[in-house]
């Protein structure tokens, strides 16, 4: 499995460095508004957060969309499969490696965001189980994201490998500007997730390679 | 443990609204040499990828080693070596990083014979796998397909692209591999002199269906050109079943029979023609016969 | 089974995915005609005002210095969709700057079941500046047994409490799950419980102290009489001034005097002593608000509304409690009631938001709302209604004609588009799952409004919705209300199942597979449609030998004529050359004998290459 997921990073090595940027970038802009201007509540309201967002989202989908749509062009499971692997194995790995880049991505920005915190944001209880909501809800859009692009990766044709996952994705951000980050949204991004991971599993392994 | 290392139950495959496939059923034991041939687009490669898991069938099962290909497992993957026709392999990774990538997802990697054969093919490791030539990239295949040391060994049309010198190199392999106990080898190709020397059994695709499946001696015992020599005029139709081919040139009258025994030839000779006479045929030649899109009519 | 199961996998996963976004898409589209309906509304059709207040005696309102008479407006803003943060109303109660830039924060820390008052500031290095750690100094545990400056079990644990700020260091504080209700004085570390009698004069307590919910999407502005302010007034009590220049001319204050507000569940607004806490009487109800169907109830729950206001208006110097002033959303949103209580919980005026003809008409008939007092006007009995009087009213409650016909639908369909994007939004609703349509409406009065605007799937809001809401007593009633408001969603479905079926049959659907289809679509409408478009078997149609129609090539049988398989654009040959000789040999026979041997090697159809390939040994 080890291989596997070592081969899958390395056919990504684009993402994860396109994710490391991502986080650099924003790590930076948060570095120098708070040498700039001194960092408050009130600065941080002009933040676009939206758009980063956004950005997270496409890359995530994105990564998910490029991991079966390449496999498919490139014949990759089917040169696999002669193997010693099963496409079960396949896409475990391949599961397992967005989830890296996932993590890999969001880690750091969410490390910089406690700092900043920490920093703008007396300590009580509220701040502290919005912060914790909203990790959530970025982490379970990420997750989320990611399996809608791998569900329509796999599509015949190039428009609906390359947009679908990111359509589907940005459908789903308003989602978190209608219902919040509540516990509500959490449950249909996890049902999302789940339902998105196991067609794409099912497809994965009964489609033609 | 069974004795069948590859079997098909009945198999039909439809691409699209095309049948490729038509109730096919064919069994390879353990130790045998296949050597399934076909023309072009008849629905060798098809029947393979349906073996190894690769597509599946419209109808009819498929089990290779026991187990059926759309479950085969990462262990019983790892006893199975194939060799693809057009050699697809991971086309942009370097040619050493493709070799360590198979041998650790193998059960069992036989360096020391991948380093032998690899003295023979003198594999670029550097190179890109998209930069190799056609008959490079064969070898390679072929190299990794072999250093698992598999148990049964799939080749389809593995000798494409090679020269003469590679091709004798891979018999001289597959005779090597041959002589393990226990290794099956089902082997699809167009050089028909390459699959005589190899083969015990032979199946032969036609129409959809195998129409061949017996040894390779055997085949060329049932299946017999016959030339008949009339003293006058030959009848129109000799009363036989089985003739897959006729030719009439004046009294002479040659015949390619199926299933051609004893029988037949007491019907040929009750005709009391001037001369009968079997035409030896090389495997070619019974291909070429069995095949041929030119369908003569049958005896009534 | 596994194929089956595998299809049943395929087809549930594809089906939700399919639901959830395409009620995301749906959602957004409704909202935006609910939004361009909002924002067309003309603000006069969003706003509900009464003035004079009636409140006041008149002879306040008519001193010749009062320039503008006591007022009091609402207005709706159209919905917003700000996202939801369950936390806020209840845990962050206030923030209090101190000096040294310290702030006192009051809020409600569910982990130790206290309301906690902290000093929090930022830490400063040794050149005063901050250093980035934030220092927490507790001050205050308030517990419903008792005040602590440490955390104490011993001064209970609250449940779900809702605190507010009565002055600057009083709190009040109800614990909706305690159902108790208390005073809290933090500088003197007092606490009063408002006794048991108090609370068993009124249903289950709902709001105490500041009687609010969504002021996003209902405001209430209240100006008491006004004078225009002299220059000194104008330098000394710039607090007081309002534009224009002028300054109440009667020193009223909101929210303050001898009582504090309660509501109840059932919508009943009582008055509590501010210190005592003792029960003193009902002084009003949340009104019913205008929407597209009306509700025969004079009196909303609070549990059904999306927002309210009330506030209690009161003499400054002496405290003395003139009354309340109330105001609803209704539970669709579109529209608002204003109500005017006086001190005795009688109305003595009311507004609701109405259509332009609606207002014009009860104008002719009974006077405008918003009024300047005449000298005429000021004999003829302020606040009440007259015997058989119409016109000379300057305020008074709304007659029921008026209020039936202050349906907000009225509003809606005499905008230009308005029709249409009603029109638009209904059809919207109607592409819902119809099975959703119809537990909207039997769910519809269970399900809070503000949740219920934001919800994807269950929709109280809808026209279904809203008409469950009206039509709860008569079974047979509420079914054909609800078959009526159904009937394009159904129409909806049965053209989609009609489709569906005709393509099932046509790929060879087994009629168990066709009835299960027929069943999700009638139940599930378009997403179930758009799923079986997604998973519905790709097979390729082969025309059938027999019997010329398309026949799936998976299928040993044609599903239509039942002939076994055959392929006849493939020319196999009719001999065979298997290892078991006689089963693949046939003599020649000349044509006068039995022709059975001929048909066995003739018709290779009938051949079982199964059977003779078992029976061949592998060569030596």
């Amino acid at each position: 499995m080890w291989t596997l997921i070592k081969r899958e990073i390395d056919d990504s090595r684009a993402f994860f460095i396109t994710g490391a940027a991502y986080t650099i970038s924003i790590i930076v802009f948060v570095i120098s508004n708070v040498y700039s201007g001194g960092l408050s509540s009130k600065s941080m309201s002009g933040w676009p957060i939206l758009p980063m967002l956004v950005w997270a989202m496409v890359l995530f989908s994105g990564m998910g969309a490029k991991q079966m749509y390449m496999d498919k062009t490139r014949r990759i499971s089917c040169f696999l499969s002669t193997l010693a692997v099963t496409r079960s194995a396949i896409f475990t790995a391949r599961v397992i490696t967005g989830v890296l880049l996932i993590v890999m991505t969001l880690l750091p920005v969410t490390a910089a965001w406690i700092i900043i915190l920490k920093v703008v944001m007396p300590p009580i209880p509220l701040y502290q189980a919005m912060f914790v909501a909203g990790v959530r809800t970025v982490l379970l859009l990420s997750l989320a994201s990611y399996s809608l692009g791998l569900l329509t990766g796999w599509a015949p044709g190039r428009v609906v490998p390359v947009l679908g996952g990111t359509t589907l994705a940005l459908i789903l951000i308003p989602l978190v500007i209608l219902k919040g980050s509540g516990m509500e949204t959490a449950v249909i991004l996890v049902l999302v997730t789940a339902v998105s991971l196991i067609r794409s599993r099912q497809h994965f392994i009964s489609t033609p390679l | 443990m069974s004795d069948i290392a590859i079997e098909v139950r009945d198999l039909v495959k439809y691409y699209g609204g095309r049948c490729v496939l038509d109730g096919v059923s064919l069994q390879v034991r353990r130790g045998c040499i296949y050597g399934l041939l076909g023309r072009n687009g008849i629905g060798k490669t098809t029947l393979i990828r349906i073996l190894l898991g690769q597509e599946p069938a419209s109808r009819g099962r498929t089990f290779v080693l026991g187990t059926e290909s759309m479950q085969l497992d990462a262990r019983t993957r790892g006893r199975i070596g194939y060799v693809a026709e057009g050699h697809h392999l991971l086309q942009h990774y370097r040619v050493g990083h493709l070799v360590r990538l198979c041998r650790r997802l193998s059960c069992q990697w036989n360096q020391p014979f991948f380093d032998k054969l690899n003295e023979t093919f003198r594999l670029p490791m550097e190179r890109r796998v998209r930069e190799l030539s056609t008959g490079m990239r064969a070898q390679l295949n072929l190299a990794l397909a072999m250093a698992i040391d598999p148990e049964v060994l799939i080749l389809d049309d593995p000798t494409l692209g090679l020269d003469t010198v590679a091709r004798w190199q891979f018999l001289a392999l597959a005779i090597d591999v041959i002589q393990r106990d226990g290794r099956t080898i089902l082997f699809s190709s167009h050089i028909l002199s390459d699959v005589e020397r190899i083969a015990d059994r032979i199946g032969i695709l036609a129409g959809g269906k195998l129409v061949v499946d017996c040894s390779l001696e055997e085949l060329k015992r049932r299946i017999c050109k016959v030339q008949i020599i009339f003293a006058e005029s030959p009848p129109d139709d000799l009363p036989l079943t089985g003739i897959i081919r006729q030719q009439r040139s004046g009294t002479e009258v040659i015949i390619t029979v199926a299933n051609w025994d004893a029988a037949k030839r007491a019907v040929v000779e009750a005709f009391r023609p001037q001369h009968v006479a079997e035409i030896p045929m090389t495997l070619e030649d019974l291909f070429i016969e069995c095949t041929n899109p030119v369908r003569m009519p049958t005896a009534v | 089974m596994n194929t089956l199961r595998s299809y049943l996998v395929h087809v549930v996963t594809v089906g939700v995915i399919v639901t959830l976004l395409l009620s995301l898409v749906l959602y957004w589209a409704r909202f935006a005609c609910k939004s361009v309906l909002g924002g067309i509304t003309p603000l006069a059709n969003r706003r509900a005002q009464v003035q004079p207040c009636g409140l006041l005696p008149l002879s306040l309102e008519t001193q010749p210095a009062v320039v503008v008479p006591s007022r009091v407006m609402v207005d709706v803003h159209p919905e917003e969709t700000v996202p939801l943060n369950e936390h806020t109303d209840l845990w962050l109660i206030g923030v209090q700057p101190l000096e040294d830039e310290k702030r006192l924060y009051t809020y409600f820390d569910p982990a130790i079941g206290k309301i906690v008052q902290c000093k929090i500031y930022q830490e400063e290095d040794e050149d005063g500046e901050s250093n980035g750690l934030w220092i927490n100094e507790p001050q205050l545990f308030v517990g419903p047994e008792g005040i602590s400056v440490i955390d104490s079990d011993e001064t209970g644990r609250f449940v779900e409490p809702r605190a507010v700020f009565d002055g600057k260091e009083d709190l009040i504080i109800l614990d909706t799950k305690l159902r108790r209700l208390f005073r809290v004085n933090l500088a003197a570390r007092q606490v009063v419980e408002a006794p048991a009698e108090s609370l068993a004069e009124m249903g289950a307590p709902v709001a105490a102290g500041r009687i609010s919910k969504n002021p996003n999407l209902l405001s209430m502005q209240w100006t008491p009489p006004l004078r225009e302010a002299t220059e000194q007034e104008r330098r000394t009590r710039q607090d007081e001034i309002v534009p224009g220049n002028f300054i109440p001319a009667v020193p009223l204050s909101i929210n303050a005097g001898e009582y504090v507000l309660v509501l109840d569940n059932a919508g009943r607004l009582h008055k509590l002593n501010r210190q005592t806490l003792q029960w003193a009487g009902q002084t009003g109800y949340l009104p019913t608000a205008p929407e597209f169907a009306m509700s025969r109830d004079e009196m909303a729950r609070p549990y059904d509304l999306p927002a309210w206001i009330a506030v209690s208006v009161s003499f400054d110097p002496n405290n003395t409690y003139l009354g309340a002033l109330v105001a609803t959303l209704s539970p669709d949103g579109t529209g608002a009631t204003v109500a005017v209580f006086d001190a005795d919980g009688e109305m003595v005026a009311s507004d609701m938001t109405m259509a332009t003809r609606v207002r014009r008409r009860f104008e002719r008939e009974n006077g405008p709302r918003v009024r300047d007092l005449s000298d005429a006007e000021a004999d003829t009995g302020y606040g009440k209604q007259l015997p058989g009087g119409s016109g000379a009213r300057a305020g008074g409650p709304l007659d029921d004609d008026t209020v039936a016909r202050a349906r907000t639908i009225n509003t809606y369909f005499e905008m230009p588009g308005g029709p249409a994007l009603t029109g638009l939004r209904y059809l919207l609703e109607n592409l819902q799952p119809p099975v959703f349509s119809v537990a909207s409406y039997f769910t519809a009065p269970y399900i809070s409004p503000e949740k219920g605007q934001r919800n994807l799937l269950l929709l109280p809001h809808s026209f279904a919705g809203s008409l469950g809401r009206k039509y709860q007593e008569d079974r047979f009633q509420r079914l054909a209300v609800l078959a009526m408001t159904m009937s394009p969603s159904l129409l909806i479905a049965a053209v989609l199942t009609m489709a569906v079926r005709r393509q099932a049959r046509t790929i060879g659907l087994s009629d168990r597979s066709i009835k299960y289809w027929t069943a999700a679509i009638l139940t599930f409408g378009l997403p179930a449609f758009l799923t079986w478009r997604f998973t519905r078997p790709t097979h390729t149609l082969v025309t059938c030998a027999n019997c010329g129609r398309g026949r799936r090539p998976d299928m040993e049988k044609c599903h239509h004529c039942g002939s076994a398989w055959e392929v006849p654009e493939l020319l196999a040959p009719a001999w065979r050359v298997f290892d078991d000789h006689a089963a693949s040999s046939g003599a020649s026979v000349p044509s006068t004998v039995s022709t059975s041997l001929q048909v066995a090697e003739e018709q290779p159809k009938d051949d079982n290459p199964q059977a003779q390939t078992t029976d061949a040994q592998p060569s030596a």
